[in-house]
C-alpha cells in the first residue's frame, strides 16, 4: 500500500482544482440569475421601443440540409425584422440531396433568398471556409448566422438587431438556443438542461460580469466592419465560432449574450453522434487555446486571458483534477493507497453535490416548465452520468489532436427526423 | 522458528502418555531399546520386569522398582524439556529475537500424582523455565472442568505463591468437555455466564491467560470476553466524567460521539472512536458529547488507537505522542498516523509499520519501555492543518452557496405562483 506526503499533495491539490472552478461556477451562476432578471426587465424596455433597424444578411450554409433547410428559411422570414431590410444568403455547400432544389423554389418564391451553390468539388471545406465566401457576397451592415436546422422565434432578430442601437461598444450579440427535441429521449433532455445551464451559468453570468460571451455557431449578429477588422473566419478551427469570438474580444470589442432572442435547433439523438460533435469541440477548443495563450498579455480587453484560461482550465486542469481524483478514490477502494489526511471530504463531496444540483435547478427555473420534477430528478441523474462522460470526450479528443495527429476535418452533426 | 517472525512458541504435553499409570503397562512408555538400555545401566534391570508377573522387579511386589522407573521417566522429560529450552533461548539469542517460550504443564501442586504417571519432575521443570526465561501456564486435568471457574481463583493462590519469575498463565479449555447428563450442564461448551466466570477467575492473579480451543468458542462468547478479562476494574460516575480504578490496563466504552477526551484533568490521546485506554490506578475520565464534530482538530493529533501490552501513561509530543507501556512479549501499538520516527527509552529504533484498516501497526520491544512516535514533519502537518482548514471552509460555502441558490430558487417559485394566481 502505497502512503505519502506526495499522494496527499495530490490529493489536495485535485480538490483545491476542482474546487476553484466550482467556486468561480457558482460565481457566475449567481452573476447570471441577477442577468436573468436584468434581461426580463430589457425586453420589455425593447418591445416598447420602436428602432430603426440597419440592414441585414442571414448568412445559413447548408450541406445536405434536405430535411431542414425549407423550414428553417420560412422561420426566418416570418420574422418581425422588416423584410425589405433583410437578405437570406443559403450556402449550398455541394449537397448531393434535394437542398439546391429547395433553395431554388424558395428563391423563386422570396426575393430576400438568395442561394448560393457551391459545386460539389469545392464543397465539404468546412463551416469557416463556407462562411468567408458569403461574406464576400454581402455589402450589409450586420451579418446573422444562422444554422440550417434552426428556428428562430419571430423576434430574435428584432432583438438581436436592437443590442447594436444600445451598446456602440458591442462587437456582436448572441442569442439563446433551446433544444426542439428535448422530450425525444434521456440522451436529449440532458443536453437540454446542460444547453440551457451553460446558457444561464457561462454565458450570461461572463456577460454580466466581464461584459464577454462565446459566440455559439448559430443565432448571432457580428458587424460586418468588425469581421473585415478581424478577417472573418479563422478556416483551420473546428470550432470556428468560438475562435472568432476570442478574436473579437482580442480586437477590444464586447459580445453581449441577449437570453430573450431565441432559437430552437436539433441536438444529437444518439451517443454517438454526441460523442462525436463533442470531441470535434474539444479538438477545436484545444486549437484555439494553442492559438491564443501566447497573446493574452498583449490583448485589448484583459478579459481575454481569463476566457482562454477559462479554456484551458476546464479541458486541462479541471480534468486532470478529476481523473486524479477518481484514480486516487479507486486506488483506495483496492486498499493499493491510503490518504490520511485529515478533513470533512464526505461532506466536501456532497456539497459539491449540492452545490451543481442547485445551480442547474436555479437556471432551469429561469425558463417556464424546464423546472419540472422530471427535469430536476434528471440533473440530479446527470451529476453520475452525462457529466462522467465528460472527461472521455476531452481524452478522446486528447488522443486524436496529439497522440494520433489525426487531421481537422469539420463535419456536420447528424440531422433527425422529426 | 527463524522462517516466520513468531511472536513464541508454546510447548504443551510434554509428557509421557499415561495418565492411568500402572493400570495401562503398555502406556507406561519408555520401552525403546536406547530407554532399556539407559535404564538397566542405571538401575540394574529391564524396565519390562516391572510388568511381568512372577519377576523379582514386578511392580506390585517390588515398589521400590516402580519408583525407580518414575524416577527415570521423570528425568527423561527434564532433560528433554532443557533442550527444547536451550534451544528457543539461543534461537533468542542468535536472531536478537523477543521470542516467549511458554511451557504448558499440568497444575502438579494440587494433583501431585499425575507427575508419576505422565512422568514429569513439577519442581524441576518450574526450575528449568525460571533458568531459561520461560513463562509458565498451568492446565487443570479434565477431572476438573466441571467445577465452578473460582477454582482459578484458588489455583492462582497456589501459584502466587511460587515466586515464578515470569508471570504465569492460566490455560482455559473451551471444548465440549463437560458431561451434560451427568453434572447437569446445559451444554457441552463453556459459554455464556460460565465462558465469562472462567476468564474473569483465570485472568485475575497475572492478568494474563490462554484459551484453548479448536474453533469452538462460540461466536457470541467473543463479545463477553474483554468483560470477563476487565471485570477487576471498577467504573463509577463523578461529575461530568467517570472515576475508574483497574489493576490492569481497560478499555472504556463511552460512544463515539464522545470526544475533547482527558485522563486527569490532561488532554488524553489513547482512544478509538470513544473507546478510551485507561491505564492500572484510579484514573478520572472527562468528556464532552457532540453528535457533530465540526473542524474537528483532534484529527491533527496523533492518537494511540490499541495496544497489546500494559499501558502505563502517555503524553502529548510535538508533532507526535509519547506512551510509556509495559510488555512480556513485543508490543503492538497501533497508531493513527503513519511514524515518522520512533525513539525507545530516548534512542532512536529501527522499526517498519503495518498498514491495516484503522492505523499503523508498530512493533515495540517487551519489557518496560518510553516510545515517542514523531508521526509529522512541519510539512507534513502543514498539510494535514491546510487540508482540514480548506476543507471545513469549502463545506461552509458550499452550504451556503448551494443554500442561496435554493432560497432564489424558492422565490422564483413562490413568485411564479403568485402571479399564475393574480392573472387567474
Amino acid at each position: 500500500m502505497i502512503t505519502g506526503i506526495p499522494i496527499d499533495l495530490f490529493f489536495l491539490a485535485s480538490v483545491f482544482l476542482i474546487w476553484t472552478m466550482l467556486v468561480y461556477q457558482f460565481v457566475l451562476a449567481f452573476a447570471g440569475y441577477l442577468y436573468s432578471r436584468e434581461s426580463a426587465r430589457e425586453k420589455a424596455v425593447l418591445d416598447r421601443t420602436t428602432l430603426d433597424f440597419p440592414s441585414l444578411s442571414i448568412l445559413i450554409p447548408a450541406h445536405n440540409e434536405e430535411m431542414v433547410i425549407e423550414r428553417t428559411v420560412r422561420k426566418i422570414l416570418a420574422s418581425e425584422y422588416p423584410l425589405d431590410k433583410l437578405e437570406i444568403i443559403v450556402m449550398n455547400d455541394g449537397s448531393s440531396d434535394r437542398t439546391a432544389e429547395i433553395l431554388d423554389r424558395l428563391a423563386g418564391e422570396f426575393p430576400n433568398v438568395r442561394p448560393v451553390h457551391i459545386p460539389k468539388g469545392e464543397g465539404g471545406k468546412g463551416k469557416a471556409h463556407v462562411l468567408n465566401r458569403a461574406l464576400k457576397l454581402t455589402n450589409q451592415e450586420m451579418i446573422a448566422i444562422y444554422d440550417a436546422d434552426n428556428q428562430p422565434e419571430p423576434r430574435a432578430l428584432v432583438y438581436l438587431a436592437a443590442q447594436f442601437a444600445l451598446n456602440p461598444q458591442l462587437g456582436a450579440a448572441l442569442g439563446k438556443f433551446r433544444t426542439l427535441n428535448r422530450k425525444r429521449n434521456l440522451l436529449t433532455r440532458f443536453i437540454n438542461i446542460e444547453g440551457l445551464s451553460f446558457q444561464w451559468i457561462v454565458q450570461a453570468g461572463r456577460w454580466k460580469l466581464l461584459q464577454i460571451a462565446t459566440l455559439p455557431g448559430t443565432n448571432f449578429i457580428v458587424r460586418k466592419a468588425v469581421l473585415a477588422e478581424v478577417g472573418g473566419w479563422d478556416e483551420q478551427a473546428l470550432t470556428e465560432d468560438a475562435e472568432l469570438s476570442l478574436r473579437i474580444l482580442e480586437a477590444g470589442y464586447r459580445i453581449k449574450f441577449v437570453p430573450y432572442a431565441v432559437t430552437w435547433e436539433q441536438e444529437p439523438e444518439t451517443l454517438a453522434v454526441w460523442f462525436r460533435q463533442r470531441t470535434r469541440w474539444a479538438r477545436g477548443n484545444f486549437y484555439l487555446m494553442h492559438k491564443f495563450w501566447r497573446g493574452i498579455s498583449t490583448a485589448k480587453n484583459k478579459a481575454l486571458g481569463l476566457e482562454v484560461f477559462y479554456f484551458m482550465a476546464l479541458y486541462y486542469i479541471f480534468v486532470a483534477a478529476i481523473l486524479t481524483s477518481a484514480l486516487l478514490f479507486v486506488l483506495g477502494l483496492f486498499g493499493m493507497i491510503f490518504i490520511p489526511i485529515p478533513g470533512p471530504y464526505l461532506e466536501v463531496w456532497l456539497v459539491a453535490y449540492f452545490l451543481f444540483v442547485s445551480e442547474i435547478v436555479l437556471m432551469l427555473s429561469r425558463e417556464v416548465g424546464e423546472d419540472s420534477v422530471s427535469n430536476i430528478l434528471c440533473t440530479m441523474a446527470m451529476y453520475f452520468t452525462y457529466c462522467q462522460l465528460w472527461p472521455l470526450v476531452v481524452f478522446s479528443a486528447f488522443y486524436k489532436e496529439y497522440v494520433k495527429g489525426e487531421k481537422r476535418t469539420w463535419a456536420k452533426t447528424q440531422r433527425f427526423e422529426e | 522458528m527463524k522462517a516466520y517472525d513468531w511472536d513464541g512458541v508454546n510447548l504443551g504435553e510434554l509428557t509421557f502418555e499415561s495418565p492411568w499409570g500402572t493400570d495401562r503397562p503398555d502406556l507406561m512408555t519408555p520401552f525403546n531399546a536406547n530407554a532399556r538400555d539407559e535404564f538397566a545401566h542405571l538401575y540394574g534391570f529391564d524396565p519390562t520386569e516391572l510388568f511381568k508377573k512372577g519377576s523379582v522387579h514386578y511392580w506390585e511386589d517390588a515398589p521400590e522398582d516402580l519408583q525407580k522407573f518414575y524416577a527415570y521417566r521423570k528425568d527423561v522429560n527434564a532433560r528433554l524439556l532443557e533442550t527444547v529450552l536451550k534451544t528457543f533461548d539461543q534461537l533468542k539469542k542468535t536472531t536478537d529475537s523477543s521470542l516467549e517460550t511458554v511451557i504448558t504443564l499440568f497444575d502438579g501442586l494440587q494433583h501431585p500424582e499425575l507427575e508419576n504417571f505422565l512422568g514429569f519432575d513439577f519442581s524441576r521443570s518450574v526450575g528449568l523455565m525460571n533458568r531459561y526465561n520461560a513463562t509458565l501456564q498451568i492446565e487443570d486435568p479434565a477431572s476438573e472442568w466441571a467445577k465452578s471457574p473460582s477454582r482459578y481463583a484458588q489455583m492462582g493462590h497456589r501459584y502466587d505463591a511460587l515466586g515464578l519469575k515470569r508471570p504465569y498463565m492460566i490455560d482455559v479449555n473451551v471444548l465440549p468437555v463437560h458431561r451434560t447428563e451427568a453434572a447437569g450442564f446445559a451444554t457441552a461448551k463453556p459459554t455464556g455466564a460460565e465462558m465469562f466466570q472462567l476468564l474473569k477467575f483465570a485472568s485475575a492473579p497475572t492478568g494474563r491467560v490462554c484459551l484453548y480451543s479448536e474453533s469452538t468458542i462460540n461466536e457470541q462468547d467473543w463479545e463477553i470476553l474483554p468483560y470477563g478479562m476487565a471485570s477487576q476494574a471498577s467504573i463509577e460516575k463523578e461529575g461530568d466524567g467517570w472515576r475508574v480504578s483497574t489493576p490492569v490496563t481497560v478499555q472504556a466504552e463511552l460512544g463515539g460521539d464522545a470526544q475533547k477526551m482527558r485522563l486527569d484533568g490532561q488532554p488524553w490521546y489513547c482512544l478509538e472512536n470513544g473507546d478510551v485506554w485507561i491505564p492500572p490506578g484510579e484514573h478520572v475520565v472527562s468528556f464532552s458529547r457532540a453528535g457533530y464534530r465540526w473542524f474537528d482538530t483532534s484529527k491533527l493529533d496523533t492518537h494511540l488507537l490499541s495496544l497489546s501490552g500494559e499501558l502505563l501513561s502517555s503524553d502529548r509530543a510535538q508533532r507526535g505522542l509519547e506512551v510509556q507501556y509495559r510488555s512480556l512479549q513485543r508490543c503492538a501499538m497501533v497508531f493513527d498516523k503513519l511514524p515518522l520516527r520512533i525513539y525507545i527509552d530516548g534512542e532512536p529504533y529501527k522499526w517498519s509499520s503495518l498498514k491495516g484498516d484503522d492505523g499503523f501497526t508498530v512493533m515495540a520491544p517487551p519489557g518496560l519501555h518510553h516510545i515517542r512516535v514523531i508521526t509529522e514533519s512541519t510539512f507534513l502537518y502543514f498539510v494535514q492543518f491546510t487540508s482540514l482548514v480548506s476543507a471545513s471552509l469549502i463545506v461552509v460555502f458550499g452550504l451556503a452557496s448551494s443554500g442561496l441558490l435554493a432560497l432564489l430558487f424558492l422565490l422564483t417559485f413562490i413568485r411564479r405562483r403568485l402571479r399564475l394566481l393574480s392573472s387567474s
